[in-house]
């Protein structure tokens, strides 16, 4: 708990520290009167790119709101025990809203329930949870899932094994895409699950496993849950450089091999899992605190893209600049403002002094 | 040459028959279930993904054996492949010694902190690991922003077979494994470590420096944490925050089921080798069960828990 909270202080300091040398930079966006509301985010899973990457579209939509005078992050590895306990800190900050990626689908319900009744707007961002009165932002997960198979199948002229790795088990988001998956494969009794491992979204783990399980004709295909790029790495050791198909998410390096390596037989398929959707996520809290009428699930849906259909779209969402595992999705039309450069600057509304009142 | 044999094949006393025993029941029960596992190919992965846990029990047979433990190994692997990755664009060379010297930098302070300063080593590198974690969550998004792959050769020391199943990692591994097992074995500094291990008291009163050869065991333990991050970072094509966490407890658990006192100064890294073996074996049979991730921590769990509490029963009766 102490030692938590010494990280929690360390990254905060970091970020501010951050924040204030960009405003000397002279980056300055004009400040506002109206920006009043609090925003609470609570994350179960701190030093992760992506979540890094929707904590930043929070704060960077949050700047561009107006609306906004603070983002508090809470972001942590922790079980539900200690999620509870940061929402728990949340309520008692006097936060407006609370934003939460949940590690679990129903463990943080009672206090969310608190929150509730002390009139907080509660928003799930990418995992679903079960508590009621709340909003959810998030990436249509079951059509995550069935949009992948469906490429998936085709590609693999629906027939053969496929390596299933799932995410962690237990999360919302692999239960939800599970379902789409499963939903599909009952469609082609030729194609078969051979093999299903959680990767736990551990990018270590994930290409251990593919080192592991992948041997030439073994599988005809390969579904992740994201986890893609060492899976791609792996085949060309593994299969010696012979590729089978393989489904993943909008990652940087995915991506950018579904493109170079197209013409070497990879069939990449991408299925965007926008980082971003926590932008979305503000944009909802927003919403909600004006008064605006919002529905209980804004989802988004995905569509499979593939090098020989979509091969534009696919080169631009590759970015040298970026790392490996960056989630290459930067604009979601109708919720998000921001441009890429806001987005990797990463400033909360509190970061710049000028509009903290 | 009888030296060289000594080395290697140790006694084979009945503790040692009793671990061969148990990773060739694993062997052949992990067989039965994948047909796979007895192909050429497939034994050549299994020994490269031993590799890196058999570093990582290198180190934390050495921090054992003075009698202490290294838990903040995990980090000092995952910051070790951070740093490599976000320095190979200026060059291999100046990447793999800025990870050498942050290996020496918290391998010392773990050392010193223990020996010098009589810190609990358990307490010491558990704290370590936490401002490891905080220094490198913070890392991901300022100073080392844009580290999140290997270069290709370490990919390739990490993956590549030179005729299977011999590949580049397990001759990697033969190497360092060879120079522990000579270090512990043959050499003054291993009596030295086996000696303070025992009796730290005796061996200050025979007039050992005892902090210094706790420093040099916690830098040798960083060294081979370090060196393991590489490979797994190679290994697995990607490095994040979570790069080592799985196999800290591995770590300390495939010392303990070779037989090395968790009190320090008895075992060695001979059944490390073999502890390494049997989890590696194991968690690859565990992969292979379609069974649901909870029953296969349950029965990975459990198997440890016995081979450990079998093997202090058989050591109690030697």
């Amino acid at each position: 708990m102490k030692l938590s909270n010494k990280r929690f202080t360390a990254l905060f300091a970091a970020v501010s520290v951050v924040g204030l040398i960009v405003t000397m930079a002279g980056v300055v966006t004009p400040a506002s009167a109206a920006a009043t509301y609090k925003i609470g985010v609570s994350n179960s899973w701190a030093g992760n790119a992506w979540r890094e990457e929707m904590v930043c579209a929070i704060k960077a939509e949050a700047s561009l709101s107006g609306k906004v005078a603070k983002v508090t992050v809470l972001s942590r590895n922790t079980d539900s025990a200690g999620q509870s306990a940061d929402v728990r800190s949340l309520i008692t900050q006097g936060v407006n809203a609370i934003i939460i990626n949940s590690g679990d689908s129903s463990a943080n319900n009672p206090a969310i329930a608190e929150a509730i009744a002390a009139g907080i707007k509660v928003i799930a961002v990418d995992n679903s949870i079960t508590a009621p009165n709340t909003t959810l932002v998030s990436n249509d997960q079951v059509a995550y899932g069935a949009a992948g198979a469906e490429a998936l199948a085709k590609a693999m002229n629906y027939k053969g094994n496929i390596l299933y790795m799932r995410g962690a088990s237990g999360a919302g988001a692999d239960t939800d895409r599970d379902t789409g998956f499963k939903s599909v494969l009952k469609k082609y009794p030729k194609l078969k699950v051979t093999k299903e491992v959680f990767t736990g979204w551990d990018w270590t783990k994930g290409g251990q496993l593919a080192n592991q399980l992948l041997a030439p004709g073994k599988f005809q295909g390969v579904w992740t849950s994201g986890i893609d790029y060492p899976v791609v790495q792996a085949m060309q050791t593994r299969l010696k450089g012979k590729y089978i198909p393989v489904v993943g998410a909008d990652n940087n390096k995915f991506v950018g091999m579904t493109a170079s390596l197209a013409s070497k037989g990879f069939v990449g398929i991408v299925v965007p899992n926008p980082a971003i959707v926590g932008g979305a996520a503000l944009k909802v809290a927003v919403d909600l605190l004006d008064g605006k009428t919002v529905g209980a699930k804004n989802l988004l849906t995905p569509v499979a893209l593939t090098y020989a259909k979509n091969k534009a779209l696919i080169d631009s969402l590759y970015f040298a600049s970026q790392d490996a595992n960056f989630s290459s999705t930067v604009s979601l039309k109708g919720y998000t403002t921001f441009t890429p450069a806001q987005l990797f600057r990463c400033r909360a509304p509190q970061d710049d002094p000028e509009t903290t009142s | 040459m009888g030296k060289i044999k000594s080395l290697f094949s140790g006694r084979l006393t009945a503790s040692m028959l009793s671990l061969w025993s148990i990773l060739i029941v694993l062997f052949i029960i992990t067989g039965l279930v994948d047909h796979y596992f007895f192909t050429i190919p497939s034994i050549g992965v299994t020994f490269q993904l031993a590799v890196p846990l058999g570093l990582l029990a290198a180190g934390q047979t050495i921090c054992m054996l003075t009698g202490g433990i290294d838990l903040s190994i995990a980090m000092i692997a995952t910051g070790a492949a951070f740093i490599v990755s976000i320095k190979s664009p200026s060059g291999l060379g100046m990447a793999i010694f800025y990870a050498t010297l942050y290996c020496i930098l918290i391998g010392a302070i773990n050392g010193l902190a223990v020996g010098l300063l009589g810190m609990n080593p358990l307490i010491m590198t558990l704290g370590m690991n936490a401002v490891l974690i905080g220094v490198f969550t913070v890392g991901i998004t300022t100073f080392l922003k844009g580290s999140s792959t290997m270069p290709d050769i370490i990919i390739k020391l990490s993956t590549a077979s030179i005729i299977d199943p011999i590949s580049w990692p397990l001759v990697l591994w033969i190497l360092i494994g060879g120079f522990v097992l000579y270090l512990l074995k043959q050499t003054g500094l291993g009596r030295l470590i086996y000696a303070v291990g025992d009796n730290a008291k005796a061996a200050r009163l025979a007039g050992i420096r005892v902090w210094k050869v706790q420093l040099t065991a916690y830098i040798l333990c960083a060294l081979l944490g370090g060196l393991a991050g590489l490979m797994i970072g190679g290994q697995s094509g990607a490095v994040a925050m979570s790069l080592a966490d799985s196999l800290v407890l591995p770590s300390v658990a495939a010392v303990v089921i070779g037989g090395t006192s968790i009190m320090g100064g008895m075992g060695g890294y001979t059944g490390s080798i073999m502890g390494t073996l049997i989890l590696t074996v194991l968690s690859y049979l565990l992969a292979t069960l379609n069974s649901s991730e909870a029953v296969k921590q349950m029965i990975y769990g459990a198997i440890v828990l016995a081979l450990a509490w079998t093997y202090s029963k058989l050591t109690e009766k030697s």
